[in-house]
């Protein structure tokens, strides 16, 4: 197929335990194919591969894509860089654009019905990282690193009648208490074909940039000794 | 001029370098004389991202890449005046380095590859300066290589493509390393080589005796933590220290870095003439940013000079980080129809020579140095 026909989205995710790619048609609103190997670790080895599986079953080739779609974190700091530098690298080598997606809201858009959904993922350390989705799927709250203490606030009026999302949604359910909310799967992580959904809909516009929420573990040098008379 | 690129006589490679603290990417072509050219070396040095912590922190490190790498590939395409269509193929660096960085210029450089249907090259960081000799000034295999930056100290026998014996190596500190830590020590600032350079200006080199360290050992390993704690142990001594007290001990510091290095080289020269004595013009090329020091150069030029040695230094660009040197080695590489599967693994261990021995810190990544 020429390129000038390509209107397929690749679709990649990379950011928790997932190594996955998808390859949608946003015309046809259909997943042609797609790949999903829970792996953990080394995901920067496997992709290609997986990515040439969901190529393989939507009978593609890069030539079909239009567009590449990304997740761009919440999550591990490597993961989110090996999906971030291999869609601006497929995004460069094909002359497409590449759109970035947070983890959260894929969360959040896979169990949304009719009630706003919080997406909140154990971020460790006493975090979690959240993001709060209305019942029409607008982003009410963007992704956040917070004290779970501070849900409740962060849900806001939402909270009354909430679905949650995510790792850590356990936690949250705690708090908010069983009566308002319903639990999706916590154990269910990034739906890749939700990926790409949020960017053919142009819901998801986020430049290609990780989303860290968290500084880099680094602190000045301290001196362990004064050498000089005086402050240098 | 114009190039019949992406001919079978004239590749063109795109080379991508993100192991430490420069996002680097350069596009060399082997041009219709058979020479090769540099057609890009881009170098964003993130030296300014660290400054504040008195050294590379890695994760700042690979976040820095993340966010330059396509910008800086594109800026050597464009550079370059080439399309990824002309493209033969895509190097990048994929060890021995700060893993971070690895897995971005590797995972970006098996994207451009894969989507464009050209081989991908896992580059050994270490062979990407041991080849640049033959990028700048051509030579002929075999040649004597000492390798001085901040990660690496090596003395290298550079036999031909992959075909490397590690003659000596640090068993501790790089010596750019110990540069570093001694600035930092004396509150000189990062970087520590030109810091440590200035200072020694106005120095007396003789004032302290430092330690040569592993002097008149047969071995050609280096050792540089134990001069490291003499000049601790000689500033604190001397604290309060002056301006001059610390230009002093820069000097001092300088100086038995020289005489280890000279003395190093004396013996790897009369190896190689050992080794080798069919021939009769043996050249010894220099890499490294500590080569760019003016008192190691001329120590090493006398050593040099005096064993019968032509001694190379590429320009100074092409002696620290680049792209141009992994992309050289790329090609090199291509040339000999060589080429790595989309699943190769970046190592943050990786010695260029496997016959070698294991000097310290043989574990699961295998040895460090």
């Amino acid at each position: 197929m020429p390129q000038s026909g390509a209107h397929l989205i690749l679709a990649i995710d990379t950011a928790l335990d997932d190594c996955s790619a998808a390859v949608f048609d946003a015309r046809a609103n259909l997943v042609l194919g797609k790949r999903t190997e829970r792996i953990g670790r080394g995901h920067a080895e496997r992709l290609p591969a997986v990515i040439d599986a969901a190529l393989a079953e939507a009978s593609s080739e890069f030539s079909d894509i239009a567009m590449i779609a990304v997740t761009i974190g919440p999550g591990s700091f490597t993961g989110v860089r090996v999906g971030v530098a291999a869609a601006r690298g497929y995004a460069l080598a094909l002359a497409i654009p590449a759109i970035g997606v947070t983890t959260l809201e894929v969360m959040a858009e896979a169990v949304r019905r009719d009630t706003p959904v919080l997406a909140v993922h154990d971020a460790k350390r006493g975090e979690v990282y959240a993001l709060l989705m209305g019942a029409d799927g607008e982003i009410l709250k963007a992704p956040e690193a917070l004290d779970p203490a501070a849900l409740v606030d962060f849900a806001g009026a939402a909270g009354e009648r909430l679905v949650l999302a995510g790792s850590a949604s356990g936690i949250a359910a705690d708090l908010f208490g069983i009566e308002r909310t319903a639990t999706a799967d916590p154990t269910s992580q990034i739906d890749v074909a939700v990926v790409a959904r949020l960017v053919a809909e142009g819901r998801s516009q986020q430049p290609v940039k990780p989303l860290y929420l968290r500084n880099a573990d680094a602190k000045p040098p301290s001196r362990h000794f004064n050498l000089f008379a005086e402050p240098t | 001029m114009t190039i019949a690129y992406r001919s079978e006589k004239c590749p063109v490679i795109l080379g991508i370098e993100t192991s430490c603290d420069e996002t680097a990417a350069a596009v060399v072509a082997r041009d219709e004389a058979g020479a090769p050219t540099i057609l890009s070396n881009v170098v964003y040095s993130q030296i300014d991202d660290h400054a504040a912590f008195g050294g590379v922190v890695p994760e700042i490190s690979a976040r820095a890449h993340a966010e330059a790498l396509d910008g800086i590939v594109t800026a050597a395409l464009d550079e370059a005046g080439v399309t990824l269509s002309e493209v033969s193929a895509v190097a990048a660096t994929a060890g021995p380095g700060l893993i971070g960085g690895l897995i971005v210029g590797s995972v970006m450089a098996k994207a451009i590859a894969h989507a464009r249907g050209i081989p991908f090259l896992a580059v050994n960081h270490l062979e990407g300066h041991a080849l640049t000799p033959r990028l700048t000034d051509g030579l002929a295999y075999p040649y004597l290589m000492l390798l001085v930056s901040g990660g690496h100290t090596q003395i290298l026998l550079v036999r031909g493509l992959g075909d490397y014996e590690r003659w000596g190596t640090t068993i501790d500190d790089a010596l750019g390393e110990a540069f570093d830590k001694t600035a930092k020590l004396l509150g000189l600032g990062h970087p520590g080589g030109p810091m440590v350079e200035r200072a020694a200006e106005d120095g007396d080199p003789k004032r302290f005796s430092f330690p040569r360290p592993m002097l008149r050992e047969a071995r050609l390993d280096f050792s540089f933590s134990g001069l490291k704690t003499s000049v601790r142990q000689a500033a604190e001594k001397n604290a309060p220290v002056s301006r001059q007290d610390v230009s002093d001990l820069a000097a001092s510091f300088q100086a038995a870095c020289a005489d280890t290095i000279a003395d190093r080289m004396d013996r790897a020269f009369a190896r190689f003439r050992d080794m080798l004595p069919e021939i009769a013009a043996p050249t010894i090329a220099v890499a490294g940013g500590v080569a760019a020091n003016q008192t190691i150069r001329h120590a090493l030029e006398t050593a040099a000079r005096d064993a019968g040695f032509t001694l190379v230094a590429p320009p100074f660009r092409l002696c620290t980080d680049n792209g141009a040197m992994i992309a050289y080695a790329g090609l090199e590489r291509f040339e000999a129809k060589m080429s790595d599967p989309l699943d190769t693994p970046v190592r943050s261990r990786w010695p260029l020579d496997r016959r070698a021995q294991p000097v310290i810190g043989y574990g699961r990544r295998g040895a460090k140095a």
